[in-house]
Formats: structure tokens, C-alpha cells, sequence
């Protein structure tokens, strides 16, 4: 009986010890809802609008900005200093284009996560009245480059016949900050190349480069999808939607808003091909302001005469009625190449750029057929053992690969890059 | 001799709804301390009011009245780790192992049987209340990249109840050898689905602001729902006890397929994109697609709904051997059909007027939402022993392995059921002159299970663009512990 007990009592401790284990709450460490942490501060146009001064008045003086300052920024003036990034936005993309893709969201978690330094991240307008500037000076879209980059003065003639109404008889001067000055100005941003990169997508990674090679103010670079070797390696590039724009018929282009690839040429054109010269030529594009009245004709004899003009918005295309490429106009293109840039840069600056950290980023779907760009400028950093890392990006079933369906993802990536190559100096 | 009574059994189940007993597919795992401390294998034995579910032939053979009182204390602790992209992209599942919500289930049941003696044939009958199905499951484990609100608390809500009030009855055909019994009735299904849909962005991919509203993380807009109703069907089981030896039995029975028509009310949410960039610029009219496809809002809608279960047919069969006068050993397999049962097709039943204020994406939102899966037929096995210790002591257990019906592949944390499930159970019962004290605890383990990839399933042949399975790691287990008394009159 005793042992029976024994038994029974010893049955019921381990029955009812089961029980008690297997009802232990095991929901403790669940993950939970991220909880929304410090944010950063995104000024708006309204108070940091800065002008892009241009030689023409063919676009609105006024370009804006948008800037984002990190969690903790002190707005009453005093607090440290941040390093800086430039995002320049594609094609027909303004100051609004990286934050509707949410790059203040992504930088309040990066920062939060510490996967970034907290860092000032300036966005502007890229668009001229053609759709994209490319962030060059021209006399068709304006000195874009010269605007965001270099402080600079310059003159400009008064029409003919007006001189009596301005000093120094007809002789205007300007004088302007570029954008990158007046932000060093009110913000408290550190005057260093090791503390300031840029980037873009598309248009807006051509810039970038640029910038690099043509100024000493940065110091890590990057660019999605990019037009960064124009023949894309001989056959490609832009000589691909060259021919798709100009398959049919040359003369009857489709100019309209919605051909998007033909609205880029057109740009790419009055960035890198207006008309300067003081003489009707053939092979000429042009646009009325507020019209869309075409005309084209073919000159072989066109020169480099960059007389001062005040010009037109007249702008030459690369290819001619008969969908030849036109040499010529192909070579000025050519120009703004960014190997070419590379060998025509300032010695120092093309040595910095050899070592400098270049992030290329890269998708089968790019748009214009910057991928055979990219792959191309790949070949071209590889040939001459530049510093440089790349990243593709595939798409889905639902979203192709494009650098707008992406960006969200892409931005993460891009904050990391800067972030990780804006060392101090000291 | 014929048996001249007639035996009227009338069991009686306060069944709580939220039974804890959530077992392969949507079944339960058995009811009574008794059976379950065998492993469930009681289809030769059903020698309690138990025999209503396992197999009522064997009412027949219970002599004497039983009233019985039970406890069921139930914690199952379901594991998921989401492992979930679109392409190489997160959509906003945690990461990290998730539990679901926990809870100690409790369900005190009362129920007894006793006999009115009636001259007339040899049959006996009686009522039934059992819960053949129940589905319980909880959790938390996502937060929209796209939309500050959060979902509500339960964000996936499974509780699925079906309740069998049945007539039963069983009769003899060879004298001590051979009895056959049914459980005819009706079922009463409870459903309370709650879960959230990643939705494609319904804007045209041509529109010249597609790139602005439908880029990442916005080609996906999440939605909630949550419907909570109830049906009604008939429900039939029958089964068949042999015993060529007074030591040996053979039992069978069968349940058969029968589809509920759930209808009640359900309440929507919409999450839609933040895009306040966008549509700070754009916003010129609160109706237009712009304001409704950027501005963060959560639009909601209450409506009736309506969906038919179809729940499967269950064959099962078992043996039971009284090896000694101590030791009594059974063994049973079933066989169940879960590829008849499809998931769930919600029909919603919207008012005229526009969830937004626009009408121009009223289609979109009025869009009726499956949850459907791809489930296949399951085998279970189980073995169990009972020893007489002494007079007083009883000890049993059992052991049973019971396949998954849902497909690798086709896995979603709201109808858990990953992998293999081995059960194992112990049980004690005290057996005095009049009353008997049961006791059983029952532990299942879930093998893990890994899906990947996302799978869009067809809901009556048609898919929705919807991922319906949800990629990750699943490994679970659940304790269960029975009280029981018996009083025998």
C-alpha cells in the first residue's frame, strides 16, 4: 500500500511537472513594431531656395533645394559640424525625386541603426526646359554646372540696341555663389573634400562624375543606371537609342513630352550640342520657346567657331536625315564623355579620381540603355586600374529593374557607401 | 437472449468555444483522459462516452452510467521565423523567431450517459455534443514599410470551431461480437478569420505618375481584414465494432465530407502609400487617385461577408488485444481527406457608396480576398497501452505520428501545421469504488519545416495576385494536460 502510494505520488508530481513546463509564455523576446525613433529635419523650398543663375533666360531663374539635416541637428546655430552628400536626380526629376522615394525614412533608420553617420543630404532640381540638364553649362539650357559648383562672375552682352540702358555700355556683370557655397553657408557642413561625396541616378550620376573630374570638391562618388560611356565600348550607349529614336524617319522625330527617349536626346543635345555659332547651319534643331516648330537640314560644314552668341534654342543633333551619325556633332558629344573628361581633368584631379571610391550600380532593365553604359565604364575603371566596386540589382515579375521602381531599396546601399568614405581628414 | 432495453444515453458536453484541442489540419486530437493518455487509439476500445467521437458502435457495450467532468489545459506554442521577399526584397515581416500568442486554454467539459430501461429492441441511443474541429492560432509579425499605422493587435487571427450535436445510437447484430453505431446531426461552424493581404498598387503601370505612387516599398499596399461568423451543416459519422474473441476487438468508423456556409460581418482596412513629397504637391482634390494612392491614410469599411468550408471525409480504423488481465494494448490509423477542404473564399457583400471618397479606385477596394490552400490527404497512426497497476492504479500511454495535410510550399502561419507531428502522451487513472480520476498530459512536436519562395494559389481556379503562402521556418509544439472525474451509478 505504502509503495503503491509512493508510486501514485511520484506519477502525479512528474504529470503535473509536465504540465507546468509545457505552459511556460515563450512570447518575450518576439520581435515587435519598430518604434519610430529621432527624425531628421527636411527643409523646404520655401526657406532654402537658391537660384541657378543662367546666361539665357530660357529657364526659371529659381532652382530648389531640398535639404535633409540629421536627428539632433541643432537649429539655433550652434552644435557640431556633419560631412555632406549630393544627390543629383535623373531626367526630368526635381528636389522632391529622392524623397518621394524615401531617402529621409531610410537615413532617420540607417542613422538610428548605426549603419550611417549622421550626415547633411542636399537634393535639387535637375530639369531644364527639355526635360534634363545633365549638369552642364550651355548656352541653350543654361550654366547648370557653373550654377550648383563653381563660384564664379561673369559677363554677358546686352542686346544690340539696348547698351545705352545698362553701365558700362552693354557689358552685364554677375557674380554668383554656386549652390554648393551658399549651403557650406548656412549650414553647418564641413569645407572638405573628404567630407562631402556625391551621387545620382541616371542624368543624375552623369553629374556626379562630372563634378568629380571637373571640381576638387568631393571625395566619394556614386551613380545608378548612369550614362558614363556614351558609345557604350564603340556600338552602344547612346549610339543604341540613337537608333531606336531615329529608326523611321528623321525629320518626323516625335518630340512630344511622352517619347521620353527622344525627349532625353533632345536634352542631351542642348547640353552637349547647342548651336553658338552666328550663322544658319544645317543639321539644326529647332525649338521655339513655348512652340514646337522643327526644321532640320544637314551641313557637313559646321565649326567650331564658339564666337560669344547670345543663342536661340537652337540645338544640333548627332544623327542626320538620312539616320547617319553626323561625326562632327558626335565628336562634341563625345567630349562630355566622362573617359574623356577623365583625360582632359586637371592632373590632380585625375589622380585623385583614380584612387577615389566609386560606387556603380546596375541593373539588366535600365532605362536608355545606361546598362551597356555602365558596363562599358565598368571595362574603362578596370582597364585602368581604378578604385571602384559595383552592385547590381534585379527586379521581379510584378516591377522591372529600373532605378525609380528600386530606389527605396538602392538608398540604403548608396548612405552606407558615402558614409563609409567620409573620413575626416584630421 | 435479446437484450430487451432500450438504452437511452444522453451525453452532454458543455463545450467552451475556444477548445483547445487543435490537432492535424483543422481536427481536434481526440477527446477524453482516458483515450488520449492512449495516444488516441481507441477506435477498438471506446469503451467511455468518449465512443461518441472515436466510434460510436461501441456505446453498446457500456454497462453501467457514467458521469464525467474534464479539464482540458492546453498551451501550444507554434514557432515561425519569416524568411519573406519579393525578388531580392524585404515587404516588411519581422525577423527573428515569432511565438504566437500566448495563452493557457482552458476547457471544462461535463458529460454522462445513463440508461432508461425500455423494453422493445436491442438498441441504444442517446445525444451527442462534441467539437470535432478547432483551429486556434495568433499572431504578430509584420509592420507595412509604406504606412505609419500600425495593424491591429492580432494581425493574423485564426479561431475556427465546429461543434457536432448529433443523435447517436448503436446496435447489436451478433450477440457480444458485433455492434454497429451512427452520430447523425448537424454541425455548428464559428469563424473568426483575421489576417492581412499585400495587395499589388492597382495604378496603371502606363500612367505618368506610376513611377511617383507604385515604385518600392509602394508596389505592394497591405490590407486587413476581419470576418467573424457562423454556419451551420449536417454532420454523419458511423462506425462498426468486432470482437471474434472476448480479448480481441476491431473497430472502425467513419466521417463523412459536409460544407458549412459561414456568414457574419467583417471589418477592412486599407493602408494606403505615404507619400508626402508626392502628395504635398499633387494634393489638389481629397477624392482624386493621388491623394488616395500617397497620403498615408487608412481608409476602413465594415460589410457582411460570406465563405463555404468544406470539411473532409475520415475513415479510421483500429485494434485493441487484452494481452493479460492487466494489460490491454490498441493501435489505430485514420485516414483523412483534408485536399477536399480548400481554404477560405471571402464574398463580401459591399454597400453601394465608395470606401473613399473617390470612385475611381472603387473597384479595387471592393475586391472580394481568399485565403486558399493546397492540402492533401494525411494518414495517422497511433498506438497506445493501458496496465492495470493494481486495483486503485491504472497507467497508460501512447504514441502517434500524424502527417501535415498542407503542402511544402504552401505554408501560412494562420493555418499551422507544419511538418510531421509525433505525439506522446502519459496517463494515469485512480480507480475507486464509484469514481475514477483520470489524468493525462500529451506533448506534440511539430517537425520543423522550412518553405521558400511564394506561391500564388488558385481560389476557385482563379488567383488574386496575392503571395498566399509565407516563406520562413515553422516548428512548433503543444502541451496539453486532462483532468477528468467519473462518477459510475
Amino acid at each position: 500500500m505504502m509503495k503503491s502510494g509512493y508510486t501514485l505520488t511520484g506519477l502525479l508530481v512528474v504529470l503535473l511537472t509536465l504540465g507546468v513546463i509545457g505552459c511556460t509564455d515563450k512570447t518575450g523576446d518576439n520581435p515587435t513594431r519598430a518604434e519610430v525613433g529621432e527624425q531628421g529635419l527636411v527643409t523646404n523650398q520655401s526657406n532654402h531656395t537658391f537660384s541657378i543663375f543662367f546666361s539665357t533666360a530660357k529657364d526659371p531663374g529659381f532652382k530648389p533645394i531640398r535639404v535633409y539635416l540629421p536627428p539632433g541637428y541643432d537649429l539655433s546655430g550652434g552644435g557640431i559640424r556633419y560631412p555632406s552628400l549630393y544627390l543629383l536626380p535623373p531626367f526630368r526629376s526635381d528636389e522632391l525625386y529622392y524623397f518621394e522615394h524615401g531617402l529621409a525614412a531610410v537615413a532617420d533608420r540607417l542613422i538610428a541603426e548605426g549603419k550611417i553617420e549622421p550626415m547633411i543630404i542636399v537634393t535639387l532640381d535637375g530639369r531644364s526646359h527639355l526635360g534634363g540638364s545633365f549638369y552642364t553649362n550651355s548656352a541653350c539650357q543654361g550654366n547648370h554646372f557653373t550654377a550648383l559648383f563653381t563660384d564664379t562672375s561673369f559677363q554677358e552682352y546686352a542686346a544690340p540696341g539696348t547698351e545705352s540702358l545698362y553701365p558700362d555700355g552693354g557689358v552685364l556683370m554677375y557674380e554668383a555663389e554656386a549652390t554648393i557655397t551658399r549651403i557650406d553657408d548656412i549650414f553647418r557642413t564641413f569645407d572638405d573634400p573628404s567630407r562631402r561625396a556625391i551621387g545620382g541616378v541616371g542624368m543624375g550620376g552623369y553629374g556626379a562624375f562630372r563634378a568629380v573630374l571637373q571640381t576638387d570638391l568631393f571625395g566619394s562618388v556614386s551613380a545608378v543606371n548612369a550614362p558614363l560611356d556614351f558609345d557604350g565600348n564603340g556600338s552602344g550607349g547612346f549610339l543604341t537609342l540613337l537608333d531606336e529614336v531615329f529608326i523611321n524617319d528623321f525629320g518626323a522625330i516625335d518630340t512630344a513630352e511622352g517619347d521620353l527617349e527622344a525627349s532625353l536626346i533632345l536634352s542631351a543635345s542642348a547640353a552637349f550640342t547647342p548651336h553658338i555659332a552666328a550663322f544658319d547651319i544645317d543639321s539644326l534643331y529647332q525649338d521655339v520657346f513655348g512652340q514646337r516648330t522643327f526644321t532640320f537640314s544637314v551641313d557637313d560644314t559646321l565649326t567650331d567657331d564658339f564666337r560669344s552668341f547670345k543663342a536661340e534654342y537652337n540645338i544640333h543633333l548627332p544623327y542626320d536625315s538620312a539616320g547617319a551619325r553626323h561625326d562632327y556633332i558626335w565628336d562634341l558629344w563625345m567630349e562630355n564623355n566622362i573617359a574623356n573628361l577623365y583625360a582632359v581633368a586637371d592632373p590632380a584631379i585625375a589622380a585623385d579620381f583614380m584612387t577615389m571610391n566609386k560606387l556603380l550600380v546596375s541593373s539588366s532593365d535600365a532605362v536608355f540603355h545606361y546598362g551597356e553604359q555602365m558596363t562599358a565604364f565598368t571595362g574603362f575603371l578596370g582597364s585602368n586600374s581604378m578604385t571602384y566596386q559595383t552592385q547590381t540589382f534585379n527586379g521581379t515579375d510584378r516591377l522591372s529593374a529600373t532605378a525609380n521602381h528600386y530606389l527605396y531599396d538602392l538608398l540604403e546601399d548608396i548612405l552606407i557607401f558615402h558614409s563609409n568614405n567620409l573620413n575626416p581628414t584630421n | 437472449m435479446k437484450r430487451a432495453t432500450v438504452t437511452i444515453l444522453c451525453l452532454i458536453f458543455t463545450v467552451s468555444l475556444a477548445l483547445p484541442a487543435w490537432g492535424g489540419g483543422m481536427g481536434i486530437w481526440g477527446v477524453g483522459a482516458k483515450a488520449k493518455g492512449m495516444g488516441g487509439a481507441y477506435r477498438a476500445v471506446a469503451n467511455d462516452w468518449s465512443a461518441a467521437y472515436y466510434n460510436p458502435a461501441g456505446l453498446f457495450y457500456v454497462t453501467d452510467n457514467q458521469l464525467t467532468f474534464n479539464e482540458v489545459i492546453t498551451n501550444y506554442q507554434a514557432k515561425f521565423s519569416p524568411s519573406v521577399a519579393y525578388g531580392d526584397y524585404k515587404v516588411g515581416f519581422y525577423e527573428g523567431e515569432i511565438y504566437n500568442r500566448y495563452e493557457i486554454l482552458t476547457n471544462p467539459t461535463l458529460g454522462g450517459y445513463f440508461k432508461l430501461p425500455v423494453k422493445g429492441t436491442d438498441f441504444v441511443t442517446g445525444l451527442a455534443i462534441f467539437q470535432p474541429y478547432d483551429m486556434n492560432m495568433s499572431w504578430q509579425m509584420f509592420q507595412s514599410l509604406n504606412n505609419s499605422f500600425g495593424l491591429p493587435g492580432q494581425q493574423i487571427e485564426h479561431n475556427f470551431d465546429a461543434v457536432a450535436i448529433n443523435w447517436i445510437g448503436a446496435f447489436e447484430l451478433m450477440e457480444n461480437k458485433l455492434s454497429l453505431g451512427w452520430s447523425v446531426g448537424f454541425l455548428k461552424a464559428d469563424l473568426v478569420y483575421g489576417g492581412f493581404f499585400l495587395r499589388p498598387n492597382p495604378i496603371d503601370p502606363e500612367a505618368s505618375y506610376y513611377d511617383h505612387v507604385a515604385s518600392r516599398p509602394n508596389d505592394l499596399i497591405t490590407q486587413w481584414q476581419r470576418s467573424d461568423g457562423e454556419g451551420f451543416a449536417p454532420n454523419l459519422r458511423a462506425g462498426i465494432m468486432f470482437k471474434p474473441t472476448p480479448r480481441f476487438s476491431l473497430g472502425a468508423s467513419a466521417a463523412l465530407k459536409t460544407t458549412v456556409t459561414v456568414d457574419g460581418d467583417a471589418l477592412l482596412y486599407y493602408y494606403m502609400p505615404d507619400i508626402p513629397d508626392f502628395y504635398n504637391v499633387n494634393d489638389i482634390y481629397q477624392d482624386s487617385i493621388f491623394t488616395i494612392m500617397s497620403s498615408g491614410s487608412r481608409y476602413q469599411t465594415e460589410t457582411t461577408f460570406e465563405t463555404e468550408i468544406t470539411l473532409p471525409t475520415q475513415l479510421a480504423a483500429g485494434v485493441a488485444y487484452q494481452v493479460t488481465d492487466k494489460l490491454l494494448v490498441a493501435g489505430d490509423m485514420e485516414y483523412t481527406m483534408w485536399s477536399d477542404f480548400k481554404g477560405y473564399k471571402f464574398e463580401y457583400k459591399f454597400a453601394a457608396d465608395p470606401i473613399t471618397r473617390s470612385t475611381a479606385l472603387d473597384e479595387w477596394f471592393k475586391q472580394n480576398l481568399s485565403v486558399p490552400v493546397n492540402w492533401k490527404n494525411t494518414i495517422k497512426g497511433s498506438v497506445g497501452l493501458e496496465y492495470l497497476h493494481t486495483d486503485v492504479i491504472t497507467l497508460r500511454t501512447g504514441y502517434s505520428a500524424d502527417q501535415s495535410p498542407v503542402e511544402v510550399g504552401t505554408m501560412n502561419p494562420s493555418f499551422f501545421d507544419p511538418g510531421l507531428k509525433h505525439s506522446f502522451s502519459l496517463g494515469l487513472g485512480l480507480n475507486f469504488e464509484n469514481v475514477t480520476l483520470d489524468f493525462a498530459t500529451q506533448y506534440i512536436k511539430f517537425d520543423e519545416c522550412t518553405e521558400s519562395g511564394n506561391v500564388y494559389l488558385e481560389s476557385d481556379g482563379q488567383t488574386d495576385d496575392i503571395v498566399d503562402n509565407i516563406a520562413g521556418v515553422y516548428s512548433g509544439s503543444v502541451w496539453e494536460s486532462i483532468v477528468q472525474i467519473t462518477v459510475r451509478f
